[in-house]
């Protein structure tokens, strides 16, 4: 019998995921402490690989995993091809839009420069509010950005807002919820669908009893 | 495909010449006859009778004159838009192609996507849905016996569709959860959109109704059905005739949550898989309707084989 490839994301969402998996009798070949990418549970045909979070859907959409847990940040930027089969509950954060405190800058008959790690998600999103914008694409600190005058906001992930308040920012408007998914890729859920609905099974049943945030 | 070394690309060169015999010979015993469309469409007439494609993956040609042409982006298109307009009465058509299509790709600019497939025009729908499918089948059985066929009837999305009252981009919202089987947002979405009782669990459960035709067909039969989604069930089930009587029963999924990436489809859409490829390699489906948006209304069935995939994919066995 075939191997199932779960890709994992490094980071922020990696300790939860193995706990999530661990609760459902999945994760026992996997060393946390461990700088190893790759585990194998020769027993139960599972195997588990490590990668960057932003690469988790690419390496599920080329099948060279079957499934994978990712953020819904990751995969809304990404554009891919893949089910999204199960809402993990974990890793539960906002897309927002901060600015400077005291300045509310929307301004519908000029350009709104926006910086963001998150390009599409933000073209996506102003373009429904029929808001002009000029992208900046940064990779890191973005709540920089308006303080040295790069950009007028942000768009950005939050999950407490303390990073915003200590730089003296603030949200001006919620966009949507993101959480963790178990995404599929189209072909292996086909193929694997009896064992990949029995690990969703398995996962479901745990709702409620881990996974609880911060 | 780019290779380092000759020998490498020589090799892919040969198992694509090789797969690309065998399913032609596929064709022709099934007496279809094969047709080369033009190569150049005009850019603004093509865009406005396809717009699925944005102008953006669209690859541009200037001719002598300035026209903006551009290089042909999709077949099946292609050669409607040239034989349906002088279209006669009575007419019957089984076409192949072994073709190239070029579309600009993010990643790597002019990608240059090669295809064969079959268009089976002018015939009575559940006869040429039949010759289709098994056609299908042969074609996928010959690549890798392991092989699994997807396939449901867009006639019952669409039913259910009509039957809800909503704007179109919030359909297209429910479409796009619908096709990427996220089952936990459907739920939330349709929470808050005051659908009656019936479509309301339907959407609840949509995603179970897959498996053998039998399983399928009695749990959507739970369910609340219009006129257009009993006849969905009704050519999948005639069709699972000729597909038990051909000995392939156990290679079909049914899937009522279907959703295809294309949705000029009315009627049968399937997709092949083949252990080992990460994407289907075979997509079809019927698409009437598209055909009257070129001035005649003729019955017409077709897919097309992703040949590139293929190819990598017998590579890859090889190795």
């Amino acid at each position: 019998m075939d191997y199932i490839n779960i890709a994992l994301a490094k980071g922020r969402l990696a300790d939860k995921a193995y706990i999530m998996l661990k609760k459902a009798g999945l994760g026992d070949c996997i060393d946390p402490n461990s700088r190893k990418l790759i585990f194998k549970d020769d027993s139960k045909k599972i195997s588990f690989i490590y990668v960057k979070p932003s690469d988790v859907v690419t390496y599920v959409q080329n099948g060279v995993a079957d499934l994978g847990v990712a953020g819904k940040d990751v995969i809304l930027e990404s554009d891919s091809d893949v089910y999204e089969i199960l809402d993990l509950g974990f890793g539960k954060c906002k897309f927002a839009v901060a600015g400077l405190k005291g300045e509310k800058i929307y301004k519908k008959d000029e350009v709104l420069r926006v910086a963001t790690k998150y390009p599409k998600v933000s073209k996506r999103f102003f373009a429904e509010k029929e808001q002009r914008i000029k992208l900046i694409k940064l990779n890191g600190s973005v709540e920089l950005a308006p303080l040295v005058g790069l950009s007028d906001v942000i768009v950005d992930l939050v999950e407490t807002g303390n990073t915003l308040k200590v730089n003296g920012l603030e949200i001006i408007e919620d966009m949507f919820e993101v959480s963790a998914k178990l995404i599929c890729n189209r072909v292996s859920y086909r193929f694997k669908y009896d064992r990949i609905s029995k690990l969703l099974d398995k996962l479901k049943r745990l709702e409620g009893q881990c996974c609880e945030d911060n | 495909m780019q290779y380092l070394r000759i020998e490498d690309e020589i090799n892919y060169s040969k198992k694509r010449y090789e797969i690309r015999k065998t399913i032609e010979s596929i064709f022709l015993q099934e007496g279809y006859i094969q047709m080369e469309p033009p190569t150049f469409e005009d850019f603004d007439r093509y865009t406005y009778l396809n717009k699925r494609l944005t102008r953006e993956s669209m690859v541009k040609v200037i001719g002598g004159g300035s026209e903006v042409f551009i290089l042909r982006p999709d077949i099946t298109t292609s050669i409607i838009k040239s034989l349906i307009p002088r279209w006669q009465k009575d007419l019957k058509l089984k076409l192949f192609y072994n073709s190239t299509v070029y579309r600009n790709q993010e990643s790597e600019s002019v990608k240059e996507i090669k295809q064969m497939g079959v268009e089976y025009l002018g015939e009575d729908s559940l006869k040429a849905d039949k010759e289709v499918i098994l056609l299908a089948l042969k074609i996928l059985n010959e690549l890798n016996d392991m092989f699994i066929l997807e396939m449901s009837s867009s006639k019952y999305i669409n039913g259910l569709f009509n039957k809800i009252d909503a704007e179109e981009n919030v359909k297209k919202q429910l479409k796009n959860l619908i096709y990427r089987k996220n089952r936990y947002e459907l739920m939330s979405f349709i929470e808050d959109l005051n659908l009656s009782k019936d479509i309301y669990d339907i959407l609840a459960n949509i995603m179970d109704f897959q498996g053998s035709i039998e399983a399928v067909e009695y749990k959507i039969k739970q369910y609340y059905m219009n006129q257009e989604m009993e006849e969905a069930l009704c050519e999948i089930k005639s069709l699972n005739e000729v597909i038990e009587s051909e000995g392939y029963k156990d290679k079909i999924q049914v899937d009522m949550s279907m959703i295809t990436e294309l949705d000029y489809y009315d009627g049968l859409i399937f997709k092949g898989y083949l252990p080992n490829s990460y994407k289907a390699i075979i997509n079809g489906g019927r698409y009437d309707s598209f055909t009257k948006m070129f001035g005649n209304k003729v019955p017409a069935i077709g897919f097309c084989i992703d040949i590139d995939e293929l190819t990598e994919m017998k590579s890859k066995e090889v190795d």
